[in-house]
């Protein structure tokens, strides 16, 4: 366990602590008398009640003293005192000043609404001021207050023997932790406070100190005991094991002690909330099993909350980030549901939880776009979140499917922007040794207006990967462009960038000038993908109709027929075809839309020779009638037979773009094969060699200048047969191009 | 047709670029009116041949309720006895039925947009320019029909096996009360079918609607526990805003209005948020 880990824990037991009082405070109408009394009461929900009062408040406050020690030993005295006025004093006098009218406003209305006007006559018994729920950030601040002075006090006092104190005290918290009875000490001061206390009430375990500033003791000493023993405990982070270890243990006791507390208390409206009539040995035997049963509440979720949510999650920090604020703002609302629903004649099963749901998403709702963005975030959670978030999930890159897109946000203003951009970085091949040679830099950086699609200084990233690195590449009117490159190259992300599938992270995407995001503007685009299979059932000619009804201008079913050359497989089920007619089908329903601008990713995968030289056929009479195509392919003939120009992308970058020859050129080297007795290292260091390596008889050199390394050989070794000299295939130049980019 | 075509081998039989037909322009090419209009038809027309050709996933739809309304509907049901205590109860299970028959249709057809995310079929989709929505309000259309031809079996039997004491105009309205209301079942199924894959939406469907159907009170008395429950379940709300519509006074528990309410809030949230996911993540 390393201690990060630990803190996403505790963040969701604080939060866990918090999100219960919702329900806590929903659970009230249902089983006593309150600003209104439900009609449909249940004991099931007074026992839920009773349950979570034993220990939430107590394992808040743990939790809380945890944090304020991190918080002392991490950023000092000083920081301490600025950081909890801004994210404990101010939202106590803020929220006062917010949610107790609105509360009081609640409780009212209910009131009146259960019980007509009169109900403001009755006697109001006040005993201090309202502090509402918020009592537990001023109980907070008197804890800061009493621990640090303790601390500073112990300090001035003990002098040089702090040390030593502070090392006896850390032994007695290890020992109390690691011992099996160390829930019933700790409870054992709580315990006491509550048997001596006369009017203390049972039922209701530590009375609420929502009313009046003057600190109640049994309060003082029952959260004063678990926020200073969270205090101790993170001076000590190695203990927290012990929890985790012994959680189940630990959960299995509370319950235990619980049902326990139950039996003798009775359940709400049966037994007697004051125990009035029983004997103190029973009172106090009460009071020791509920004080422990909280302690083992609170140091069983701990533990499970280590042993389960460990794990950092988005969803955890975001709950985690918005508990605060739900917690601040819920009781209004709640009281105000409460008063709503309490003469519904439905069942408290259905109300319940509608209470809760409804509570939680107005509460979610408002925390999500008025707290999260704003200045009220920066002073709960210490940070604000812009509203608009770029998408960081990792997803795969052939097919992305980013979590929390952001919707369109279109028109984009792609004409605005500044018409010359800085091109990419010059591939490597460019300063490798040897002769100059002629190719187009990658970078198609600036805008031409005749481009048919263009991306300029694009960026993609999906989480960590960076599918596209600042691309520039440009499609011209009435070109074959073809996209080379290995497996995860950003071919498909280039592609469903222009099909408007994405947005790019930085930089811009056109399409005939336009923003593709918007369905209009791929009106002159067809489109054949990878991995698709379309609806089974229907017949070839019925797929090709359906896609041709998207564009304005479409070829008739006959034409895209006769142009795929697929008229025999129109009458037939698409399920009933082989994969390799399923991809004819595909291209033609991607041909039949008359395209300006075509794109086919991997459009021969799974094609026989005949099929495919079919489909090259029709790329070329389309080519030949205008059409501008971009394809990606693995086959690199397919390539040197249909395109005009080739850019290759390796790990996101555009590493060349020219045309075929240019390519090929571009790798200049020649391979030469020989048999020869030479030396490999001999030949390595002839002027135009690049590499020599032998395999038995054979050596295998690349070279720059072929001829003056012939001449060489020849003459160094009389001996050399089977002389071969060969210009490099385009699937060599690739194979340079993307492995020296890599 | 076939014979006009040209032989496969011709190559380049028409001109791919007609300049007349084609503006070489760079204005947005607008889709008229009457081609939109065609391309949500077509779409249609295409999601209900789909369900026609694999009859093994249609006929369920249509057989079941018709089936299970004449065994406790009609077979089953005594009206001397069943009636004696609540009058119109022939009414009120005639009424449950035809929720039922309304509800498969729309919740199984909503899910199947799962398949079409598996198939890769919604990201071509979102490539193409396909009009907003055509395929979802397809999947919606085509649950209809579904959903009219097997609500109307009910009521053919009904009406064949004279069970009922409701009007020509009351099961009129009715039926078409219900036909509407196969909408917020679709959306659900839709929700469902967004979410799951291909292989788990059916299961997930089948646990909404088969605890529904029981759970709704439509046919079969409740439970005491369990009769304040009906009202989580959307079956529930359309019963009642058909039992409103058709005038069937004895049994309506909740305002007709507010069970609208709560169907189109239903719709509003599922489909929209089946909507926002089919169209980021396809």
């Amino acid at each position: 366990m390393s201690a990060p880990e630990r803190l996403h824990a505790l963040d969701a037991v604080r939060a866990f602590a918090l999100l219960l009082g919702i329900v806590l405070h929903a659970t009230m109408t249902f089983f006593m008398p309150l600003h209104v009394t439900d009609s449909s009461q249940s004991e099931a929900l007074g026992v839920t009640f009773f349950v979570i009062h034993i220990f939430r408040m107590s394992l808040f406050f743990l939790i809380a003293g945890f944090f304020a020690h991190m918080l002392v030993q991490r950023r000092g005295f000083k920081a301490f005192v600025g950081n909890r006025a801004k994210r404990i004093v101010v939202p106590m006098i803020a929220g006062w000043v917010v949610f107790a009218p609105l509360t009081i406003g609640a409780m009212i209305w209910g009131a009146v609404k259960m019980n007509g006007p009169g109900a403001l006559d009755a006697p109001q018994q006040s005993t201090g001021f309202p502090l509402i729920h918020l009592w537990f950030l001023y109980y907070l601040c008197l804890l800061y207050v009493i621990v640090l002075g303790l601390r500073a006090a112990v300090d001035a006092a003990a002098g040089a023997r702090a040390k030593t104190l502070r090392r006896a005290v850390d032994g007695a918290v290890r020992a109390l932790t690691l011992a099996p009875l160390a829930p019933l000490v700790l409870a054992a001061p709580l315990a006491l406070v509550l048997v001596l206390d006369e009017s203390w009430i049972p039922w209701g375990g530590i009375p609420t100190p929502d009313q009046g500033f003057m600190p109640r003791v049994p309060a003082l000493v029952g959260f004063g005991s678990a926020f200073v023993f969270g205090w101790l405990l993170h001076r000590q982070l190695d203990l927290l094991h012990e929890f985790r270890r012994r959680w189940p243990w630990l959960l299995t006791f509370a319950v235990a002690l619980s049902a326990a507390c139950l039996w003798i208390v009775g359940s709400p409206g049966q037994g007697d909330p004051l125990m009035a009539g029983v004997p103190a040995w029973v009172r106090a035997v009460y009071a020791a099993c509920y004080t422990t049963s909280s302690w083992c509440w609170a140091f069983g979720i701990v533990g499970a909350a280590l042993r389960l949510f460990s794990r950092p999650s988005p969803v955890a920090r975001y709950v985690a980030d918005s508990s605060y604020w739900l917690y601040l703002a819920h009781l209004p609302l709640v009281f105000f549901l409460q008063a709503v629903v309490a003469d519904w004649p439905l069942h408290w099963s259905v109300k319940f939880p509608l209470i809760v749901t409804a509570a939680l998403t107005v509460l979610l709702a408002s925390y999500h776009y008025v707290v999260r963005p704003t200045f009220i975030g920066e002073v709960l959670n210490g940070r604000r979140y812009p509203r608009r978030r770029r998408r960081d999930v990792p997803v795969s890159m052939d097919s992305p499917r980013p979590m929390h897109p952001e919707p369109p946000r279109w028109p984009r203003p792609t004409l605005s922007e500044p018409a010359h951009r800085e091109p990419s970085p010059s591939p490597r091949l460019v300063h490798s040794p040897g002769p100059p040679q002629p190719m187009s830099p990658p970078g198609e950086g600036g805008r031409h207006p005749e481009h048919v699609a263009e991306l300029a200084n694009v960026t993609m990233r999906f989480g960590t990967t960076t599918a596209l690195d600042a691309v520039s590449l440009a499609v011209r009117p009435g070109e074959l462009l073809a996209l080379l490159g290995p497996n995860g190259a950003g071919k498909t992300t280039a592609i469903s960038l222009w099909l408007g599938m994405l947005e790019p992270d930085e930089g811009s995407v056109t399409l005939m000038g336009r923003s593709p995001l918007e369905v209009a503007n791929r009106r002159n685009v067809g489109v054949m993908m990878q991995d698709v299979q379309l609806a089974p059932a229907l017949r070839a000619r019925e797929l090709i109709e359906l896609t041709a009804s998207y564009y304005p201008h479409p070829y008739s079913l006959e034409e895209t027929l006769a142009l795929t050359r697929t008229t025999a497989l129109a009458s037939k089920r698409y399920g009933s075809l082989s994969g390799g007619q399923k991809r004819q089908i595909q291209f033609a329903t991607a041909v039949c839309a008359r395209p300006q601008l075509l794109f086919l990713d991997e459009p021969t995968v799974g094609l026989d020779v005949e099929a495919r030289e079919m489909l090259w056929r029709t790329i070329r009479d389309l080519l030949s009638n205008g059409t501008s195509i971009v394809l990606t392919t693995h086959y690199l003939e397919e390539a040197e037979a249909l395109a005009d120009r080739v850019a290759v992308l390796a790990r996101g970058r555009l590493v060349a773009t020219g045309t075929v020859d240019e390519m090929r050129s571009l790798v200049a080297r020649r391979r030469i094969t020989c048999t020869s007795a030479l030396d490999v290292e001999v030949i390595r260091s002839w002027p135009g060699v690049i590499d020599a390596v032998r395999d038995a008889q054979t050596v295998e050199i690349t070279a720059f200048e072929a001829e003056n390394v012939v001449r060489r050989l020849l003459e160094a070794d009389a001996s050399v047969g089977r002389l071969e000299v060969r210009q490099a295939s385009l699937a060599e130049a690739f194979n340079e191009i993307t492995k020296e980019a890599a | 047709m076939m014979s006009t075509i040209p032989s496969a081998a011709a190559p380049g039989a028409p001109a791919p670029f007609d300049s007349a037909r084609h503006p070489s322009s760079r204005e947005t090419p607008d889709l008229p009116a009457v081609r939109l209009i065609r391309a949500y038809l077509l779409e249609a027309r295409c999601e209900t041949l789909q369900a026609l050709r694999t009859p093994a996933a249609a006929i369920p739809f249509l057989a079941i309720p018709a089936a299970i309304y004449l065994l406790f509907g009609v077979v089953l049901f005594t009206p001397g006895e069943d009636t004696a205590a609540m009058p119109g109860l022939e009414n009120y299970i005639f009424s449950g039925f035809m929720v039922i028959a309304v509800a498969m249709p729309g919740l199984f057809g909503g899910c199947a947009v799962a398949f079409e995310r598996d198939a890769g079929l919604l990201k071509l989709k979102r490539a193409l320019p396909m009009p907003g929505g055509a395929n979802l309000v397809a999947k919606a259309a085509m649950s209809m029909m579904f959903a009219a031809a097997a609500s109307g079996s009910v009521v053919a039997i009904a009406v064949a096996a004279d069970t009922i004491t409701l009007s020509g105009a009351q099961v009129a309205v009715m039926w078409g009360v219900m036909i509407a209301g196969t909408v917020p079942f679709c959306a659900i199924g839709l929700l469902i079918g967004s979410l799951a894959s291909a292989s788990s939406a059916p299961a997930f469907a089948n646990l909404v609607f088969l605890p529904m159907m029981w759970l709704s009170g439509l046919f079969i008395p409740l439970p005491e526990f369990l009769q304040p429950w009906v009202v989580v379940w959307p079956a529930f709300h359309l019963n009642q805003v058909a039992l409103g519509a058709g005038g069937v006074g004895d049994y309506v528990y909740v305002s007709p209005q507010l069970a609208l309410a709560v169907l189109a809030g239903i719709t509003v949230l599922s489909g929209g948020l089946a909507i926002r996911r089919l169209s980021r993540v396809g």
